[in-house]
């Protein structure tokens, strides 16, 4: 099932089941074909009563929930709101403002052994919880290896690929929308002890959040497709889902605003050369 | 941590890090007699957003607004360690001021100028560059400038060569870190010699998606990589899984130097205030995260 929009002489498909071609198979010449479909279920306009609270941030929260040591960290430099740690065998920094830690532990030898990487992920959420995030600000969870590889001037080739770290990447959302800028990636050494946790979780402004708008959905269409040609796109397909981005009121506190992201694909050109895939941030009025 | 005091240039760091034998260390490299400008923290950023006008590169589609505010953004942070006194200088060098010469070495390029004064990648300790790039596989990776002045594409075998004092280089755009590159002696051996002082180039394989989101991980990004991870922060910053096949975000580190314990550890432990010293770059190490599938290359192993 699908509506055409005329607006400003181009014309705009929305549609709530998935792309489709144009009437009658035609090509969608100078305009934009914009699938809309992810936009037919409009997310809570509340947030969860349990969230990450600002004590989090507390040098003894990060240090018994997250890494879990028994070292005292003491405090070594400090850059603008950044604070420096160091421990032991652990490095910590962090930015109560900006939500912001980096724990790091010192260079230590490992004896690498075969990982259940589904134990190493629990294990990272298990930090994550235990610090006082919960589920409910949880998107989704990646769980990566990552590869390390050499070369040099005595090799012939590189040396083959073997696991560096094992890494959980945590994406934060609420309502089911994902929150742009959040996530907190936990990572494990190749014994499948716990090294490392970078995380940029900003904590939540108790008020002043923009989660509803009025618009339709040929509303937010029109307003997508403005938002495209301002940034000097012309055409081409663009798929529109909700996103909240953070904003910083008066008291530097921050809060979520709703909005919708239209995400164009790589374009490929006949020349070989190719732009990557865009996402164009549409404000919607939301309050 | 802490190695920045074996460098072979003097590298400044943060005074309150600092013990007294460090201090006393860092005090003698500093005082040691080098030309002005390798003495002094600079970086270079350059956000390479309008194409397609007179004078120009590309085509007027390729325009990406966010380009300079992303560079804005790192550039930004500079300013703060500037105002705590751990930092020097940083130039924003945005559009028709970042010219293919000053991303070119004159032993490769006749309109080579990359130590420029205030402009040339190689004048500066640390670089940023948001622009399009690409590669040709197996072979080379290239990035768009924001002039036709010079060249319009800088190909890192046929113009880039850092010789003089360019130590970190971060390139947000697709394709400059390619895996197929790496494989087959691209980067290290191509914009490097064995007393080159590059170090880290922070890249991506294959094409990485462009939007406002981008000034927020790359504003993180520059903010926690003072003291450590300045490999490691890229990776967990940049990456990310797409829900179709085929377009995901691929970050890639590249360290160059003459072993892999002082590689690693600058990857992990190193940053803007702690550039340690990983030797000559006689051998590099690329880390990635296994099985990312981007637009435009392989899938990683």
């Amino acid at each position: 099932m699908f509506s055409n929009v005329m607006l400003h002489a181009v014309t705009i498909l929305f549609f709530a089941g998935g792309p489709v071609q144009p009437p009658g198979g035609g090509s969608d010449v100078g305009g934009f074909e914009i699938d809309a479909s992810a936009l037919a279920n409009r997310p809570a306009d509340t947030l969860p009563q349990q969230r990450l609270p600002a004590s989090a941030f507390a040098v003894e929260a990060i240090w018994s929930g997250l890494v879990q040591s028994s070292e005292q960290p003491g405090l070594v430099d400090a850059i603008g709101d950044r604070e420096y740690f160091e421990s032991t065998t652990w490095y910590l920094e962090r930015n109560e403002l900006t939500g912001a830690v980096l724990a790091l532990r010192k260079p230590v030898p490992v004896d690498p052994q075969p990982q259940d990487e589904n134990a190493l992920r629990l294990d990272s959420l298990q930090r994550l919880s235990a610090w006082g995030l919960p589920a409910t600000e949880v998107q989704r969870v990646l769980q990566r290896r990552v590869l390390v590889q050499h070369e040099s001037d005595n090799l012939q080739q590189p040396t083959p690929p073997i696991v560096h770290r094992y890494k959980t990447f945590v994406f934060r959302g609420i309502n089911g929308v994902p929150i742009e800028g959040s996530r907190a990636v936990l990572t494990h050494h190749r014994d499948g002890s716990f090294n490392r946790a970078l995380i940029n979780w900003p904590p939540l402004a108790p008020t002043g959040h923009k989660l509803r708008s009025d618009l339709t959905v040929p509303e937010i269409v029109a307003r997508a497709i403005a938002a495209l040609r301002r940034a000097g796109e012309r055409e081409g397909e663009a798929t529109l889902t909700w996103c909240y981005v953070p904003t910083e009121l008066e008291d530097g506190s921050i809060a979520l605003e709703l909005v919708v992201n239209a995400r164009m694909p790589a374009t490929h050109y006949e020349d070989g050369t190719s732009e990557e895939p865009r996402v164009i941030t549409v404000k919607i009025d939301a309050y | 941590m802490f190695r920045a005091f074996l460098a072979t240039k003097p590298i400044r760091h943060s005074r309150r890090r600092l013990s007294g034998t460090r201090l006393a260390l860092a005090a003698a490299l500093a005082a040691a007699s080098l030309p002005a400008a390798q003495a002094i923290l600079e970086a270079h950023t350059y956000g390479v957003a309008e194409f397609g006008d007179t004078g120009e590169c590309l085509d007027k589609s390729d325009t990406h607004k966010v380009h300079t505010k992303t560079a804005d953004r790192f550039a930004d942070h500079f300013d703060d360690l500037i105002a705590a006194g751990d930092w020097d200088d940083v130039d924003r060098r945005d559009n028709s001021s970042c010219r293919g010469g000053y991303w070119s070495d004159p032993s490769k390029d006749a309109t080579g100028d990359d130590s420029h004064a205030g402009y040339g990648a190689d004048e500066a300790d640390v670089v940023f560059i948001h622009t399009h790039g690409g590669h040709v596989a197996n072979t080379n990776s290239s990035i768009s400038m924001g002039s036709d002045a010079d060249e319009c594409s800088v190909e890192t075998d046929a113009d880039m060569f850092f010789d003089d004092d360019l130590d970190i280089a971060i390139i947000k755009a697709c394709q400059s870190g390619d895996y197929g590159v790496w494989s087959n002696g691209g980067y290290r051996q191509q914009i490097t010699d064995s007393t080159s002082s590059l170090r880290v180039w922070n890249a991506f394989h294959g094409d990485s998606d462009c939007g406002s989101f981008v000034k927020g991980y790359v504003e993180d990004y520059a903010e926690e990589s003072d003291y450590n991870g300045v490999g490691e922060n890229w990776i967990d910053e940049a990456y990310d899984d797409s829900s179709s096949a085929n377009n995901d975000d691929c970050p890639t580190s590249i360290v160059m130097g003459d072993n892999a314990a002082d590689r690693e550890h600058m990857y992990e432990y190193g940053g803007w205030l702690d550039i340690e010293d990983t030797g000559d770059k006689t051998g590099s190490t690329i880390w990635y995260i296994s099985g990312c599938d981007p637009d435009s290359g392989t899938v990683l192993p």
